[in-house]
């Protein structure tokens, strides 16, 4: 057998293996590691063992990763985030649609906070559905505005993925994330525009709610409760965009700083901050698992030559790398049926990236575009895991149908923003570009 | 036993992430207030800490079946063919470990031989404990691999009714 073909064959065995609930993170490793071994023999293989999974992890820039997750939990557990939906409402119920409009605003920012977009729909679907709901507003409009701003804090730092992939694709993870506000900030705004439009139009879809009496010195209020979470996305942005801190730093900060101001507003006691910890720590290992089974996995496929066979491939097809960036959209929007978003990104990384590097494609910008196309898997009927989410969150009340049939409005607003994002490089390079 | 032995682990893995939480940001304190960082953080945060909080819950996340996985294509077979999936995966999952355990003994090893050190300044930064941590920690877990898969094999799993498609990273 020539190693391209143990290459694919392996390849192969990895689908058939997650098919039948092998766990992501062994079924990378084991089929690596068998692959390795067919390559190179026993003590290769055991050496590779031996050194990439420590190497990997023993690394300072990835330390960024538990330091956002804590700065999430210690947010999460000591209700900040809870409060956001309230004051998003006061402030934009006004609009057509306004409780929509507050969901997606207060899912941005709980997003921002916690990286996860599963658990931001976990949330947000908990508080957020139930008030629309009560207000008659159409059942596929409030379940899919909650799925769908789930996948704004993928884009929005500090994200997860998005220091994920600087790590596997080897570019600078501060210009990174600031590469991905602006395309989230994109991707809320013309949500909004969706939902107001949308409501204006057919205003059945969000009835008007009973003229509440909200005063400014309510908003204004309001804003105490929540200060906290705009100043520590801010405040992690704009550290990591001066060059005052590197995204380690700025995360534990961050960190450090939540756990500082829960403490002060007597929101965390000892059992919560315990809670928050133990899902760091769980989030962070089950994560990195994987990311270790993705670095054997690329090892493994870097021997077999299964990346320059790619690359030859391509560039004897003479794809365009706009092709290429279409195509690998088609990859992920697949496969986002069957994973979340993490597990995909890693499983694929070790194929693309190469391919992406040969045709020369800007890694920055397509980082930003493969995480929305990783948000976007998570929507897509059949299984977009986020919609099952929130329908786990509403029960009977809505079917499964009526949701992806509200989220296919969000999907056609994500064919408008992706299409920016690739006519328009500079939204996302701009920002890095200004950092030095 | 074996609970008490992972709440340990766990235990000492949130000491690690508070430490490294406080370490980085006393450096950045120091380095902007006194113009003069503390040597050998980065040192201590790559070696120390991330394998501490990366390793150590690994038999956590193994004991609360929190590893990533795909039901999709299993969820409606019979309950009895996904028991014998389930036992088939716990297999696969050991045999996975022991390789990770085995690699990361050899290299804990070689790297306590040579008193494998990184230096900092003047001074010399003992590093080889931190390679014991990736064994140990793959140990207990394969310990939990074991105790499941057993389980599964004997049909006796009414402890674990809760067992749920846990995909959520963050509960």
């Amino acid at each position: 057998m020539t190693p391209l073909s143990v290459g694919f064959i392996g390849l192969i065995i990895l689908v058939v293996l997650l098919a039948i609930r092998v766990p992501v993170a062994i079924a990378l490793g084991v089929v690596s590691v068998t692959g390795l071994w067919i390559l190179k023999g026993t003590s290769a293989m055991i050496g590779a063992l031996a050194i990439l999974p420590y190497e990997f992890v023993a690394h300072w820039s990835l330390s960024a990763v538990p330091m956002f997750l804590l700065m999430g939990a210690v947010a999460f557990h000591s209700g900040m985030t809870a409060k956001l939906f309230g004051v998003a409402r006061l402030w934009l119920s006004f609009l057509p649609g306004g409780l929509a409009v507050a969901a997606n605003f207060a899912s941005a920012g709980f997003a921002a906070a916690s990286g996860s977009s599963m658990a931001t729909a976990a949330a947000m679907g908990r508080l957020a559905i139930p008030e629309m709901l009560k207000y008659g507003y159409d059942k596929g409009l409030a379940t899919a505005v909650v799925a769908a701003s789930g996948t704004l804090g993928s884009l929005i730092p500090p994200s997860i993925l998005i220091v994920l992939y600087g790590i596997f694709a080897e570019q600078p993870i501060g210009k990174l994330l600031i590469a991905g506000i602006l395309p989230g900030l994109l991707t809320a705004f013309i949500y909004t525009l969706l939902i107001v439009v949308r409501c204006l139009i057919n205003p059945e879809l969000a009835p008007a709610m009973q003229q509440e009496r909200i005063t400014w010195s309510d908003k204004f209020r309001s804003l105490i409760d929540i200060w906290p979470i705009p100043v520590l996305v801010f405040g992690v942005v704009a550290s990591i965009y001066m060059g005052i801190a590197s995204p380690t730093e700025a995360g534990a900060i961050g960190a450090f700083l939540a756990i500082i101001i829960a403490v002060i507003q007597q929101q965390l006691d000892v059992g919560k901050m315990r809670l928050a910890i133990s899902e760091t720590l769980l989030s962070t290992a089950s994560i990195f698992f994987i990311a270790i089974g993705a670095v054997l996995l690329s090892r493994f496929l870097l021997l077999a030559g299964i990346p320059a066979f790619l690359v030859e491939f391509i560039q004897g097809s003479s794809i365009t790398p706009l092709e290429l960036i279409l195509y690998s959209s088609l990859i992920f929007i697949f496969l986002g049926m069957f994973l979340d978003a993490i597990g995909l990104m890693l499983l694929i990384l070790p194929i693309l990236l190469p391919l992406y590097e040969s045709l020369g494609i800007n890694l920055i910008w397509a980082g930003i575009l493969v995480i929305k196309y990783l948000e976007i898997g998570m929507l897509t009927p059949p299984v977009g895991l986020n919609a099952y989410v929130v329908k786990g969150v509403v029960g009977d009340q809505v079917e499964l149908s009526t949701i992806f049939l509200g989220l296919c409005w969000f999907l056609a607003a994500e064919v408008v923003i992706v299409g920016l994002l690739i006519a328009f490089p500079s939204i996302t390079l701009y920002l890095p570009s200004l950092m030095q | 036993m074996l609970e008490r032995l992972t709440q340990t682990t766990l235990l000492f893995a949130g000491i690690g992430l508070l430490l490294m939480m406080l370490l980085i940001v006393a450096d950045v304190a120091a380095k902007y207030l006194f113009n003069h960082p503390i040597p050998g953080v980065l040192e201590m945060v790559a070696f120390y800490f991330m394998t501490m909080v990366v390793f150590l819950p690994l038999a956590f996340v193994q004991q609360s079946r929190q590893h990533l996985m795909i039901d999709l294509f299993t969820r409606s077979l019979p309950a009895n063919f996904n028991r014998w999936l389930d036992v088939l995966a716990g297999l696969i999952t050991l045999g996975y470990l022991t390789l990770l355990a085995i690699g990361g003994t050899q290299q804990a090893l070689y790297m306590t031989g040579i008193n494998h050190s990184a230096e900092i300044l003047d001074f010399e930064m003992i590093v080889w404990p931190t390679l014991w941590v990736l064994p140990v920690s793959v140990a207990i877990m394969g310990l939990w691999v074991v105790v499941h898969t057993w389980q599964h094999f004997t049909n006796n799993n009414k402890t674990d009714n809760n067992k749920t498609d846990n995909n959520e990273l963050i509960p």
